[in-house]
């Protein structure tokens, strides 16, 4: 079959958003924007559903040759759809549609409504391109593109100083694992000879088995944890794992929709995905696995504690998604490629949901003077069914009761945990286990403090439900919430889907499953039974110990804020003095010494024949005594300007020349 | 007829000039149009002989050569190559965008514009010379005018009057070109029989002593001009200073020269003492990098933030330059390029900026998006190609850099690299401080977007920068092609040896790359 049209899976949001460009740029039709964006996703769906990958079957590539230098440096872009990358096609495509329609209703009337949806466009084309590449070059320009999409709409409403700011350290944030990502291409580009995914993978397999030596910088022993560490910092930075989580609760400033899509379901999964895509690498080495394991453990853990105590609604949802992507880690760092992008599908789908339901509690709530604060909220179930019982889905989801999506994807990451066995992974089985709970808990507590009770303030007295183009994407995000965990564990579709049917699956362990469920349902008890009728004093969670360390997000905000940020604008004002004061200042000091020079030695031209005799008098003695003294060096001067290479070509005799330099 | 285009472009300026000084001064659109059509004229040539260049040839092409003082070996010769064109190119679109953005100048626009072009043919001619005469001569003539166009013409800051800014910057400029005149010397008498033209000179053999030696006063002396860490300074405060053209001409086109001199003439003409000394270029280049980064953080005026930025930057053309093999230097070549425009454009943006906000402190200003959307959108692009956004060539120039010198001296690489984070901090910061944030109606009652002629200028170079980020492909083959002219690059001194080189020269290519 040809496989040309699969060209359009990240072409056509391309062309689409700069059509919408031009309708923001020209601030004509702006309500058309959409159609293109929306017609182009659709379209990049309905041809990556034409490519099902098939057991056994080729896989699609394409590519084009972007630069060549030399005979061997070659850059490809590329189209490559094997079973991983239509997975995350398949989610980047359905997530982006329903945001797009839900961003009809939720976005109507905004001032640069056709801005919003070039960028939503252009950042739909990144994030396929991401997906759909080979190659690490690829890789990493779409992992910067989208990096700038997610800036341009978390400073959507760039009239709040707040969401300007928020968009600067978003991007500034990832940047710093981003420097980490560079490096590990560059470096295992230099070794590999290529940016190919398979050749770069094969060279770090030669490396291990020490046919490949010659590494730049390092050992080969140093390499084959270096590199992943490198790319390891990349997805750090994208995927919010700490330390770098800190730029994702901010991101929250930006619309809703785009909370749900990009920081949520899709670009800060392309870390996880990117660890998934290059697995053999990270796992040659133990103890890179571990740190994965370890990196997701800790994210998790502090991700889910945090959320305990946050009032602003999405907010909430910001670390648990912190949370989440900590859990994929998890997985991939126990080895198990499965279980992490199982996850990330379930996630996706359930994340989406909860943030777009959060969206129609805001957009009901707007009258507020804070639409997120869930303290004001209460007693919405009553007023908004659909969003209550699609919301409820998505918390059940999340916090993973039994048959749900959720329950079997975080299943399958604490069985490759247990599985795993060593016990770096037992510790990240534990704390899993622990985060499940909690989990659990902080989700049922959002639910109840906004849907369950009696209204709170006047404004929760009188939402309504959002219109029906923002509930049809709540519905039909509910039912993949609910049921696309299971239906991809059954008969374990998802590991045969990706690695084919005679794949090994691991069964579960019925123990596990029973513990896992029992805090699930434990933590969503807890939580109904506190929040069923809050009382006006105290929150519950108020009470826990480590509050203080919770509710100031562990300090990390104050760490980079405080520490890093502030010593390297310092830094940089120290610079700037330096090189005014120092530089600059020896500059000025070679203009005075001159003019200082120029004004004193002027004093010497007197007119005084007396001045002027003396002086050559004084000179002659000079002259004489420096003769006698060292007339012996004399050969030695003559050897050195006869080898000079610059003398050496005139035709002068060496001595003459020199002496003739000499009396002038 | 092709072969007159050199000449046509070096003098289409000159010529301008000269009509300039015959209209009088009362005359304001026609003094205008004079200078467009001056600027404008070398466009199209440029644009023509990049694409007229033979690629499969290679080699310096569209050569004129008449001798001029047969005794001394001096002959007005000129030719281009893939570098050459580029360059000039560049320095076509900038001056015609230079000329666009003063086009609303009311003080005596005449003398200004006629030094303008003046300088201009300087720098057309110092990259298509192929006599080493010639090209110091085109050398001056590009630097000298830069001190009447600033001290007559700039602005003092609150710390450095205008004059001040004049001197130094062409002080330490003709302090560089002593160095030069003493390597040109050098070069000359060295040769026999003695000649000025590169072509012979090429063919020379000079002794390593000799090639360390000379190189180090081509590097230090044309250095300056590339703003090399410590002698840098000049470059701030004339940018600071300069009129809004004659920054975007310096900064985009003139630290240019610097870096075009040390590669045509240096790794040119001396490959092993460019070898000798590549480590000091590139220690040097990584401190341009992250020491131009934070001064620029450290700024509060925003023609100085540019102004640093510049350093930074040209440490990054340094750092590829300093590879010595061909991935960096076509990065380098393809980062002067992309700076000249990316400069070009930021410099245009701020005097635009500052003719209607009266103030280049970024902390009195905020939410100007809201009155001057195109403006903003311009800047932000200049930005995104500065802290190297992949889909804007600074970023492909950035990248082949980085990889060229990780090739050569992996640690140094890794270092410079943080200049990618420390840029977007504040080009950034720069524009959430201008544009983005709350704007005060009070305070700037009467911004207003870009006029006509000054949306072609910012709007064109800033299509440019996403055009060839897009694809590359046109710029980085005729950069490549051009390498093959300069045999320092491709010298076996330049390659790394590795298992599986990927900078080797007509070796196999591997199985993985030929699928």
């Amino acid at each position: 079959m040809n496989s040309l049209p699969l060209w359009l899976i990240p072409l056509a949001p391309v062309v689409a958003a700069l059509l919408a460009g031009v309708l923001a740029l020209t601030r004509r039709a702006e309500r058309a924007a959409p159609l293109f964006t929306l017609a182009a996703t659709a379209l990049s769906g309905i041809v990556a559903l034409g490519w099902i990958p098939q057991e056994g079957g080729p896989v699609p590539r394409l590519a084009f040759e972007w630069l060549k230098i030399g005979a061997n440096f070659q850059i490809n872009l590329g189209v490559h759809l094997d079973p991983l990358a239509w997975i995350m096609t398949a989610v980047v495509c359905v997530v982006s549609l329903l945001v797009q329609v839900y961003s009809l209703g939720y976005m109507k009337g905004e001032n640069g409504f056709a801005r919003y949806f070039a960028y939503l466009g252009l950042f739909t084309a990144s994030m396929l391109g991401l997906v759909v590449a080979d190659n690490l070059f690829q890789l990493y320009v779409c992992w910067e593109l989208v990096g700038i999409c997610s800036y341009l709409l978390i400073g959507f409403w760039w009239q709040k100083p707040s969401a300007a700011s928020a968009a600067k350290k978003a991007f500034v944030v990832t940047r710093f694992g981003d420097v980490g990502f560079l490096l590990g291409v560059l470096l295992l580009a230099a070794v590999a000879g290529s940016f190919q995914f398979d050749t770069v993978m094969q060279a770090v397999a030669r490396v291990q088995a020490g046919e490949l030596t010659a590494i730049p910088l390092v050992s080969a022993q140093v390499f084959l944890w270096l590199a992943p560490l490198l790319l390891f910092c990349g997805a750090v930075g994208k995927s919010a794992q700490f330390p770098l989580h800190i730029w994702l609760p901010d991101a929250m400033e930006g619309p809703t929709p785009v909370s749900a899509l990009i920081h949520a379901a899709t670009m800060v999964a392309a870390g996880v995905y990117m660890v998934a895509r290059l697995l053999p690498i990270f796992v040659a080495v133990p103890f890179v696995s571990e740190i994965v394991l370890l990196t997701g453990a800790v994210t998790a853990l502090i991700a889910a504690t945090i959320a305990l105590v946050q009032n602003d609604i999405k907010k909430v949802m910001a670390y648990s998604t912190i949370s989440q992507l900590g859990y994929m880690m998890l997985g991939l760092g126990a080895g198990s490629l499965d279980s992490g992008m199982f996850h990330l599908v379930t996630h996706a789908m359930f994340k989406a949901l909860l943030f777009l339901a959060a969206g129609s509690v805001i957009h009901a709530m707007h009258h507020a003077a804070d639409p997120n604060d869930l303290r004001v909220m209460g007693g919405l179930g009553s007023r908004m069914r659909i969003t209550a019982v699609t919301c409820g889905v998505g918390v059940l989801a999340l916090a993973g009761f039994p048959g749900l999506s959720g329950f079997w994807s975080k299943d399958a990451i604490l069985g490759a945990a247990l599985d795993k066995g060593s016990p770096v992974a037992l510790l990240g089985l534990a704390v899993g286990i622990v985060v499940a709970g909690l989990t659990a808990f902080y989700a049922t507590r959002m639910w109840m403090l906004a849907f369950a009770g009696s209204a709170r303030s006047a404004d929760a007295e009188q939402a309504h439900e959002s219109p029906s183009v923002m509930t049809l994407p709540l519905i039909l995000l509910a039912i993949p919430s609910a049921a696309l965990g299971g239906w991809l564990h059954m008969g374990h579709r998802f590991t045969h889907f990706l690695h084919g049917a005679q794949a090994h699956a691991e069964p579960m362990h019925l123990w596990l499953v029973a513990v896992t469920s029992l805090t699930a349902v434990g933590g969503i008890a807890l939580g109904w039974a506190l929040y069923r009728a809050p009382s006006a004093q105290t929150d519950p969670v108020e009470r826990t110990p480590g509050y203080a360390l919770f509710a100031n997000l562990w300090y990390m905000d104050a760490f980079w804020s405080r520490g890093v940020a502030s010593s390297m604008l310092a830094l940089g004002q120290f610079v700037a003095w330096f090189d005014r004061t120092v530089i600059d200042g020896a500059v000025n000091l070679t203009g005075w010494v001159c003019y200082i020079g120029g004004r004193e030695l002027r004093r010497a031209t007197n007119g005084q024949a007396q001045t002027y005799t003396a002086a050559a008098l004084l000179a002659l003695v000079i002259a004489a005594l420096a003769l006698i003294l060292f007339h012996n060096r004399a050969p030695d001067r003559a050897r050195i300007y006869s080898s000079s290479p610059i003398i050496r070509t005139t035709d002068a005799r060496p001595h003459t020349s020199h002496s003739d330099t000499g009396q002038r | 007829m092709t072969d007159y285009l050199l000449t046509f472009i070096i003098l289409s300026p000159l010529a301008a000039a000269a009509v300039l000084l015959l209209l009088p001064a009362s005359q304001g659109l026609a003094i205008r149009l004079v200078a467009l059509i001056g600027a404008g004229l070398t466009l199209p040539p440029s644009l023509w002989l990049c694409l007229a260049y033979d690629r499969a040839r290679g080699g310096f092409q569209f050569e004129q050569d008449i001798p001029w003082v047969p005794g001394l070996g001096i002959r007005y010769h000129v030719a281009a190559d893939g570098i050459s064109l580029a360059m000039i190119l560049l320095t076509a679109l900038i001056i015609t965008g230079g000329v666009f953005a003063s086009w609303t100048r009311q003080d005596r626009t005449k003398e200004f514009l006629a030094l303008l072009l003046l300088l201009v043919s300087g720098v057309f001619g110092v990259f298509a010379a192929r006599d080493l005469f010639f090209l110091f001569l085109f050398y001056e003539i590009a630097v000298l005018p830069m001190y009447l166009l600033i001290g007559v013409w700039g602005t003092s800051t609150r710390e450095r009057s205008k004059e001040y800014s004049a001197m130094k910057l062409t002080l330490m400029l003709l302090g560089g070109s002593a160095f030069i005149l003493v390597a040109i010397l050098a070069l000359y008498f060295q040769g026999s029989p003695r000649s000025f033209d590169l072509d012979d000179l090429a063919k020379n053999s000079y002794g390593a002593e000799f090639q360390r030696w000379v190189f180090l006063c081509i590097y230090v002396g044309f250095g300056i001009l590339a703003g090399i860490w410590p002698l840098h300074t000049w470059s701030p405060d004339g940018h600071a200073s300069a009129p809004t053209a004659v920054s975007m001409l310096h900064a985009g086109v003139l630290m240019k020269l610097g870096a075009y001199g040390v590669l045509r003439l240096g790794v040119g003409l001396l490959p092993e003492g460019a070898m000798d000394w590549s480590f000091l270029m590139a220690v040097i280049a990584t401190i341009n990098i992250l020491y131009g980064a934070f001064s620029a953080m450290g700024q509060t005026d925003l023609k100085y933030i540019i102004a640093y930025s510049s350093v930074s930057h040209m440490g990054v053309v340094m750092l590829g330059l300093a590879s010595l093999n061909p991935i960096g230097v076509n990065g380098s070549v393809m980062q002067m390029f992309s700076h000249g425009i990316m400069t070009g454009l930021f410099f245009a943006v701020v005097g635009l900026v500052y003719e209607r906000a009266h103030t280049r402190i970024i902390a009195a200003m905020g939410g100007f998006a809201r009155r001057m959307p195109g403006i903003a959108v311009c800047m932000t692009i200049g930005g995104l190609a500065s802290f190297g956004l992949p889909a804007t060539s600074g970023f492909i120039a950035e990248f082949l850099c980085f990889y060229g010198m990780w090739l050569r001296y992996p640690a140094l690489a890794l270092l410079s690299v943080i200049g990618i984070v420390l840029t977007a901090v504040y080009v950034l910061r720069m524009v959430q401080k201008i544009f983005l944030g709350r704007f005060s109606e009070q305070d700037y009652p009467h911004l207003s977007d870009a006029r006509t002629t000054e949306w072609v200028a910012i709007a064109g170079l800033a299509v440019t920068l996403i055009a060839v980020g897009v694809y590359p492909r046109p710029l980085v083959d005729l950069i490549d092609v051009g390498l093959h002219t300069i045999p320092g690059i491709h010298s076996p001194h330049a390659v790394t040896p590795f298992a599986s080189p990927p900078v080797v020269p007509g070796s196999a290519v591997p199985s993985s790359l030929a699928e």
